[in-house]
């Protein structure tokens, strides 16, 4: 078990608003990290620092033991579905295909390795069948496994999902985390949600996020560091079982 | 005397269809790139700056031809670096260049000795001027635009649909964004040639516009678009001949039809594959 991210003393401001303080933050090789926190809170910030995108105001940033940059190829990255066109004319294939840039050893298209790479990658995320369909055709669940499986292709060593549940109605939810399971069997998994009681049954360790950063060793999140975090009460929902749900005030 | 009979007998017009077809490669390809990544006002500031190079060119007596180049290429690297990192005033400078560019063209002309009928050339196009030698360059340009899309079509397939997975995947998207638009001010060149500066942002969107919304894959868009603009060109100078119509602005006014027309059919492909 090695330290694949390391955190030290990471802050980063915007127009000088501060949107992250002090954190300090190591993510294993075998973690299934959940970062939870309320909108505006900097998860989004925290996972394109993580990936170079930004710069941190101050503080180091390590991603296998290199600066962001330069170790960025060996990560998987899942965006939110909404910042790019969803009317564009591609294929499903095509899109996971652009997961083996950086890695294919051809000059002009891709190789069968990267095809037979790409074609793995969209059975795992269950959406071979789909290849040749227009991603305009999707629904925003399968769009969601598009994603993945291109993040797949990468063949990446850890996987960062920013808001993947955000598209997904409940029921394909839970086939989304098995398949996030049987991923964390052989890469570590970053996982941002602003849905805590979605995102606390699967993963191995959660943090809390709302500018600085509170981790816990152990699974639930209870309900006052919740409130702590949110700083307002909030009515919480814990999922026992997908089917029994109690409100505990 | 029909429109075939005359391509038959006139070298104008024979030069003037082959400049169509050749325009409508280009068309097709970076005019897809323009329409998927959205950068149709980006265009439009460097066709108009171009008029800056071209009226300077001409006032020094040389080929206005290069000056267009020169221009162009140097509104395209300014307004990717303007573009680069979001600038807030992005817009204005766009707008700005676009104007300015103008402004100097029509005052380096008016300042030019001499007689002169070329600034509405410029303005609306004269396909009919176009000699064999401008033929042979825009055939050159057309090669490099093809052949670099050739070469780097998966990255630029990644900067348009995603410029920050791009990024992500080890491409120096910057520097591509600048090759894109040095390809968008190529093009915009090749296409003055044809309908003339003011109409270029007519060929250059229509038929891409048109064919994205039968095409599924951006590949398929720029084969469609470049049809499309085939039938644009050669139909707009058929019908420019036989009723005596500006050209450019016959070409120009075919494209719109044929957009509305496409628009307003129902069975578009994304349609009837969506849900």
């Amino acid at each position: 078990m090695g330290a694949a991210i390391t955190l030290d003393n990471v802050s980063f401001n915007y127009d000088d608003r501060p949107i992250l303080e002090n954190i300090n933050l190591t993510l294993h090789d075998d973690d299934f990290l959940g970062i939870v926190g309320p909108n505006g809170g900097g998860k989004s910030t925290l996972l394109k620092l993580i990936l170079g995108l930004l710069e941190p105001s101050s503080g180091t940033i390590r991603v296998f033991d290199r600066a962001p940059e330069q170790a960025r190829t060996r990560l998987g990255y899942v965006p939110q579905f909404a910042t790019f066109d969803s009317a564009f004319p591609i294929s499903v294939r095509d899109t996971v295909l652009q997961g083996r840039l950086g890695k294919t050893r051809s000059r002009v298209g891709y190789n069968r390795h990267d095809h037979a790479i790409a074609e793995q990658a969209m059975r795992e995320a269950d959406i071979l069948d789909l290849r040749k369909h227009p991603m305009t055709a999707l629904s925003g669940g399968q769009r969601q496994r598009v994603l993945i499986a291109r993040a797949l292709a990468c063949e990446p060593e850890v996987l960062l999902l920013d808001e993947p549940t955000a598209n997904i109605d409940p029921h394909q939810g839970e086939t989304f985390f098995d398949l996030l399971h049987r991923l964390h069997e052989r890469i570590a998994i970053v996982l941002i949600s602003h849905d805590v009681g979605f995102i606390s049954r699967s993963v191995t360790r959660v943090a809390c996020l709302n500018r600085t950063l509170v981790c816990h060793a152990t699974t639930p999140v209870d309900s006052e560091s919740i409130k702590h975090l949110y700083t307002t009460p909030v009515s919480m929902v814990h999922h026992d079982t997908c089917l029994s749900a109690k409100d505990t005030p | 005397m029909t429109f075939f009979d005359a391509i038959a007998q006139h070298a104008f017009l024979q030069h003037a269809l082959v400049g169509g077809v050749l325009a409508s490669i280009t068309c097709g390809i970076v005019g897809s790139f323009v329409v998927v990544r959205r950068i149709g006002y980006l265009a439009g500031g460097i066709a108009h700056a171009v008029l800056g190079g071209m009226g300077i060119a001409f006032f020094l007596g040389k080929a206005p031809l290069s000056g267009a180049l020169i221009s162009a290429l140097l509104a395209a690297v300014l307004i990717s670096f303007v573009t680069r990192r979001g600038h807030q005033q992005e817009d204005t400078i766009i707008s700005a260049l676009w104007a300015v560019g103008m402004a100097t063209g029509i005052l380096f002309i008016a300042k030019t000795p001499g007689y002169n009928v070329d600034l509405m050339s410029y303005l609306f196009g004269n396909v009919l001027m176009i000699s064999h030698q401008d033929l042979w360059l825009i055939a050159g340009l057309d090669g490099c635009i093809v052949l670099f899309s050739l070469l780097f079509f998966k990255q630029l397939l990644a900067l348009c649909y995603d410029p920050e997975f791009a990024t992500l995947r080890g491409i120096h998207v910057d520097t591509l964004n600048t090759l894109l638009l040095c390809m968008v001010a190529i093009t915009v060149v090749i296409l003055i040639q044809i309908v003339g500066l003011i109409l270029v942002i007519a060929l250059l969107t229509l038929p891409a516009a048109t064919a994205r919304l039968y095409a599924a894959t951006l590949l398929g868009m720029m084969f469609l678009a470049t049809l499309i603009g085939l039938g644009i060109t050669t139909g707009g100078l058929a019908l420019s001949y036989t009723y005596n119509l500006p050209t450019g602005a016959t070409m120009a006014l075919l494209s719109g039809l044929c957009y509305l027309l496409a628009i307003m059919l129902p069975s578009r492909q994304f349609r009837t594959t969506q849900g």
